[in-house]
């Protein structure tokens, strides 16, 4: 279900306040011993949402990974040791999950299903021609290594297609969140958005992996 | 991660790369596309009294996904249809000694030659009806 409130409010077992983070207590100071890993929304006590305040997620994230640094339980029990270090290894996994639309989106699409997968190879019809055409003139454009401007036009265009992705996926979310669409085609709609973006994303991981040599 | 040796040799000298004339006849072409990565992958035959005469591909992706079309390009040349059609993902994997994170384009290079003879089946009906 999306709430706008973290769904649960863990409580440490040290010293029984509420937590803000199932990681950490910032009241007594201690690291929680986990079995699995927690949600991701929940580890930084934010709400199951699309929009997220990154500026929020950040804040927590930075406060965490300094209390969860492995160098401070170097000296610690077995136990908090290894906690240290895979709840470090949660954390960032959790943060670089949530920080991109695309990334977030995709775990958000997750919890909401359950797990019932929905076709990742779907396309737009067309869509994968069109692809491979924008492929081959991105290799023309840069082989003609002087072109630089081109370049930047042809990598505006496709900044601007996954902004424009984004803003699709963030009405589908929320018609979901305000119940007003049918759940499963909305889901179904994201997921298509999803596939599109990761062929997108790949034309500009190839831009800037060209720009780097 | 560390490609092998014949991955490698596919990938700075990739076999068959290009693609066939639009007017030329006997043509089938496979396009294809990973949703694990965003590679895509064209893979075309050319086809004689139900021989593969020729083979040509296009990938964009990383180097495994190359090989795995260059090295198919390879094998379908010569080959009948039916031969073609036996060509399996896990043969090329054995062939380039692909790691389990990449057995993905494999599996694309084994869509595309299905997807190109589907093609060129389809195409053929089209011209004798």
């Amino acid at each position: 279900m999306i709430s706008k409130q973290p769904a649960s409010h863990p409580v440490c077992v040290g010293c029984q306040v509420t937590m803000a983070s199932p990681l950490f207590c910032f009241s007594c100071n201690s690291i929680q011993r986990l079995n699995a890993q927690p949600n991701f929304f929940e580890m930084f006590s934010l709400p199951y949402t699309y929009e997220l305040d990154l500026k929020q997620l950040e804040e927590r994230y930075e406060q965490l990974v300094i209390e969860l640094h492995p160098d401070f339980y170097a000296h610690s029990t077995g136990i908090d040791k290894r906690q240290s270090q895979e709840s470090s290894a949660w954390l960032n996994q959790a943060y670089t999950a949530l920080k991109e639309p695309l990334s977030r989106a995709e775990y958000l699409l997750e919890l909401l299903t359950h797990g019932k997968k929905f076709d990742q190879r779907r396309l737009p019809d067309g869509f994968l021609e069109e692809v491979f055409v924008l492929q081959e003139s991105l290799e023309d454009l840069l082989e003609d290594a002087g072109d630089a401007a081109s370049v930047e036009r042809f990598r505006l265009d496709i900044v601007q297609r996954l902004e424009q992705l984004q803003t699709q996926i963030s009405e589908q979310f929320s018609q979901i969140e305000q119940d007003t669409a049918d759940w499963d085609e909305s889901l179904e709609a994201i997921q298509l958005n999803l596939n599109v973006g990761r062929y997108l994303q790949r034309l500009l991981d190839r831009i800037s992996r060209s720009q780097q040599t | 991660m560390a490609y092998s040796d014949k991955v490698v040799d596919h990938y700075n000298a990739p076999r068959n790369v290009g693609s066939f004339g639009k007017e030329e006849e006997n043509i089938g072409t496979g396009l294809v596309g990973a949703p694990e990565c965003g590679d895509v992958m064209k893979l075309q035959i050319k086809v004689e009294n139900e021989q593969i005469v020729d083979a040509k591909f296009k990938t964009f992706g990383c180097g495994s996904a190359i090989a795995s079309s260059s090295l198919a390009t390879e094998w379908l040349k010569g080959k009948s249809i039916d031969e073609a059609l036996t060509i399996k993902n896990t043969d090329i994997v054995e062939e380039l000694s692909l790691p389990p994170v990449k057995i993905h384009c494999s599996v694309l290079a084994e869509d595309a030659i299905r997807s190109a003879i589907k093609n060129y089946q389809d195409r053929s009906k089209g011209t004798s009806e």
